[in-house]
């Protein structure tokens, strides 16, 4: 019985020393918010591509507040959060400021089937012509965003109106026997407002680029509505050229489909540090932060 | 008598004990002496358990002294469980520790005992250690005596040869809750022995046991009373009380009624009271 | 199929499982030293309340143990961590890690549930054991320590397993104070791709599978215990 109270107090012992040692290095820590690309760009997330930070720990807060707060506390070093909560963080509380420059984005492209090299240039070509400014001014994708603003949305997501001057695009009967003479796009039309149904039409941002390429081609428009997880598999097979379906860029999907440049950008990750720090005063660019963070 | 020779091992002066309101003890004056057999009696709730259990501050006195060693264990200040090393107990439901064996039960005490005396001695060489470092005349080191282990196996040894002696040395990786009530209570008698008291507490020492069981106990007792240890014995066994003891004490209403030599005491009452006790128990 | 196919990609591929496997040993690290702690604490509040009370220290001792018990089964364990974390120690200035604060609470939260275990427990040893250990001259300590201790384990030991299995549960509350434990790793997986259903059944099957095996162990245990009792 004594030895047996004794090999447990050694043990513990032991397990307390070893957990003290092992957690006693002045290790940087960087807050997030639990569940955001943020928590991936610390921590690393393969399948986005991030590499993440070896010689950063990773601490998920509930919100950015309390991850802000332990900032304030010493607790942590650093927060990472979403641009849009990051300005109102910083609006709310004189002691932080934002270093306002783009550690991740959201980004969205086009998924072309592999075996068709030259429809992926020719779709790229297509997504240059739409970003090109015209005249200076917005460019044609721009115009095509700019018409879906005016949304309206309900819980779902759902679009319920603010969509009546949309006219909305046709897609042909699929032919399987002419193969070259359609663009065969494979979507998920319930992703206002990058693609939803309206009637039997469908409407959204990647519909009329849809529309635009396959005018651009010559091509006969076919649009396939689909689950979304079977949007990037259907690609390359029964015909389907494209998915074009605000798929974000990631690795998994890679192995499945090349992806066209990319054509929106949508939230991105920016450091939230001390009013007082003077770290990174000078950046100007991701990897000149990146470049600070992995040297703490 | 031979009293004029007989050394006084407890006094007990004006003992009161309450319990709240209630005064169960109204002043108690006992001179214990050496080799001893003192039974007390009296009617149940009459204090007699409580005045045992006052004697080694198992309940603490309201007032009075209790002298023992030179030193009144009624005063808060006193190291009681030293003294009460000296004074062993024994209990009616046995209290045999439950979670250690025969062996340990009595062998547990002394060796913690004899323990903290080293420690005490270590503790006490350190400071001699201390004191030698800075100055020139060095102070010679208690003597430390046995080891740890040492000790250990001489109460072992200790602790056998009383169990031989009752004829249950076989049982001695036994736990208690093997054993009948009779064997529990001789080994809690051993257990008190092994302390090696000078005087030793029976708190109705068979009154828990089976009738078959009683003999045992009391013969255990008897023989104790023929080694000269002096005792003190709560009992109801009325003929026990008369062929061992030297004096009876009569208890009631939290005082001594009175006392006596046994034979005067059970066949010439005075006390009222002690007529009709008797006259119900015997 | 496709949920599997992705939960299998982010917890084998993608080194999912080491999070996990991280997660699990601070899960089992927090519960664990916690219960230890809980117990020296719960061990000395419950002597405290059984012990004799002529003098003015014990009672003094007793009044704060009493507050300290009050306290901690009055408030939820969320927020005795959230004040530890984000009030306590920024005003003492002591900047311990998440983990840390997690393991210092959780002791002292099952501290005062486990002093109501083992006051049960010593109060569940007869009253003679105590007093046949106080009369062979032995110190209340020695003797509480000696004999009423190791006697009331028996009766302790089953609810103090239950305790445990409450603490390894409780831990999941712990990634409010951004400590990554096992359901924050299974989360992370989750959140990943933002498909749950597998990862979290996977969780609550972690969660059992311990569970079970700490029942199994605190029956084996018991079962010793009780053995020791009979002779040898």
């Amino acid at each position: 019985m004594k030895k047996f109270i004794k090999a447990i107090f050694a043990g513990i012992l032991a397990s307390v020393c070893l957990f003290a040692f092992t957690a006693c290095g002045p290790k940087c820590k960087i807050g997030v918010q639990q569940g955001t690309t943020g928590e991936l760009y610390v921590n690393g997330n393969a399948d986005m591509m991030l590499p993440g930070f070896e010689n950063i720990e990773c601490k998920a807060f509930n919100n950015g507040g309390l991850a802000v707060q332990a900032m304030l506390n010493g607790q942590i070093d650093y927060v990472i959060i979403d641009n849009e909560p990051a300005k109102q963080l910083v609006a709310q509380n004189s002691e932080i400021k934002m270093i306002d420059i783009a550690l991740t984005t959201e980004q969205y492209a086009y998924g072309v089937d592999k075996t068709q090299t030259t429809l992926l240039q020719q779709v790229n070509n297509a997504i240059a012509a739409l970003k090109a400014p015209i005249l200076g001014g917005p460019s044609l994708l721009d115009a095509i965003m700019a018409k879906y603003d005016n949304l309206q949305y309900d819980e779902d997501g759902n679009v319920i109106g603010g969509d009546e001057l949309i006219a909305g695009v046709e897609s042909a009967q699929k032919d399987t026997s002419n193969p070259n003479g359609q663009l065969v796009v494979a979507t998920n039309a319930a992703f206002a407002p990058f693609e939803y149904k309206k009637g039997n039409k469908f409407a959204g941002i990647d519909m009329e680029v849809a529309q635009f390429i396959a005018t651009f081609l010559g091509l006969e428009l076919v649009i396939e509505d689909m689950d979304f997880d079977a949007v990037v598999t259907s690609v390359g097979k029964n015909g389907v050229d494209i998915a074009m379906a605000g798929l974000s860029v990631t690795e998994t999907r890679k192995q499945s489909v090349n992806f066209s440049d990319v054509y929106f950008e949508g939230a991105y990750q920016v450091l939230i540090v001390k009013k007082d720090n003077t770290e990174f005063d000078n950046c100007t660019t991701k990897a000149q932060i990146e470049d600070i963070l992995k040297n703490k | 008598m031979k009293e004029v020779n007989k050394e006084t091992v407890i006094s007990i002066k004006g003992l009161t004990k309450n319990f709240g309101e209630k005064e169960v003890l109204k002043g108690i004056d006992l001179d214990i002496f050496n080799g001893d057999k003192i039974a007390i009696i009296g009617p149940s709730g009459c204090g007699k358990s409580t005045f045992l259990r006052c004697i080694n501050c198992m309940e603490d006195a309201t007032s009075g002294a209790i002298w023992f060693d030179g030193e009144n264990l009624a005063d808060m200040k006193v190291d009681i469980n030293v003294h009460r090393q000296k004074i062993g107990m024994v209990f009616q439901q046995f209290n045999l520790f439950n979670n250690l064996n025969v062996l340990d039960n009595i062998t547990l005490a002394p060796v913690i005992v004899a323990k903290n005396k080293r420690k005490k001695i270590q503790r006490q060489n350190l400071k001699i250690w201390f004191k030698n470092l800075f100055s020139k005349q060095k102070t010679a080191y208690l003597e430390l005596g046995d080891d740890i282990k040492i000790i250990k196996e001489k109460a072992e040894l200790k602790a056998i040869e009383l169990l031989k002696q009752i004829q249950l040395e076989e049982y001695a990786k036994a736990y208690p809750s093997t054993l009948s009530g009779g064997q529990k209570q001789r080994i809690a008698i051993v257990r008190a022995l092994a302390m090696d008291p000078k005087v030793i507490l029976f708190d109705e020492p068979t009154s828990a046991l089976d009738p078959e069981m009683v003999g045992e106990v009391l013969e255990l007792m008897k023989r104790l009373a023929n080694d000269g240890m002096t005792m003190v014995i709560v009992t109801h066994e009325m003929g026990f009380a008369r062929e061992v003891a030297n004096r009876v004490i009569f208890i009631d209403g939290g005082k001594i009624v009175e006392e006596n030599a046994p034979s005067e005491f059970f066949t010439n009452p005075q006390n009222e009271r002690l007529k009709d006790f008797l006259s119900k128990v015997l | 199929m496709k949920a599997w196919n992705v939960f299998y990609k982010q917890f084998i591929t993608y080194n999912g499982y080491k999070t996990v496997l991280n997660g699990l040993l601070t899960t089992v690290e927090i519960a664990v030293l916690g219960l230890i702690i809980g117990i020296l604490i719960g061990t000395i509040i419950a002597v405290v309340k059984v012990m004799p009370k002529y003098k003015i220290l014990p009672k003094i001792l007793e009044k704060v143990c009493d507050v300290y018990v009050a306290f901690f089964r009055g408030t939820p364990m969320v927020v005795q961590l959230l004040i530890g974390y984000f009030v306590l120690m920024p005003a003492l200035n002591i900047m311990l890690d998440g983990v840390y604060v997690a393991i210092i609470i959780f002791g002292l939260n099952s501290g005062a549930y486990v002093s109501e275990i083992m006051r049960s427990g010593i109060q569940s040893v007869d009253a003679g054991q105590l007093e046949a250990g106080r009369a062979v001259g032995l110190s209340f300590w020695t003797a509480m320590l000696k004999i009423v201790i190791p006697q009331s384990i028996k009766n302790i030991l089953p609810t103090l397993g239950n305790e445990f299995i409450v603490l390894i549960k409780e831990t999941s509350i712990v990634s409010f104070i951004a400590v990554t434990d096992v359901t924050k790793a299974f989360r992370a997986i989750g959140d990943a791709n933002y498909e749950y259903i597998i990862p979290y059944l996977t969780l609550a099957l972690v969660y059992l599978v311990i569970v079970l095996l700490i029942t199994f162990l605190i029956r084996l245990m018991e079962r010793r215990l009780k053995r020791s009792e009979r002779s040898k």
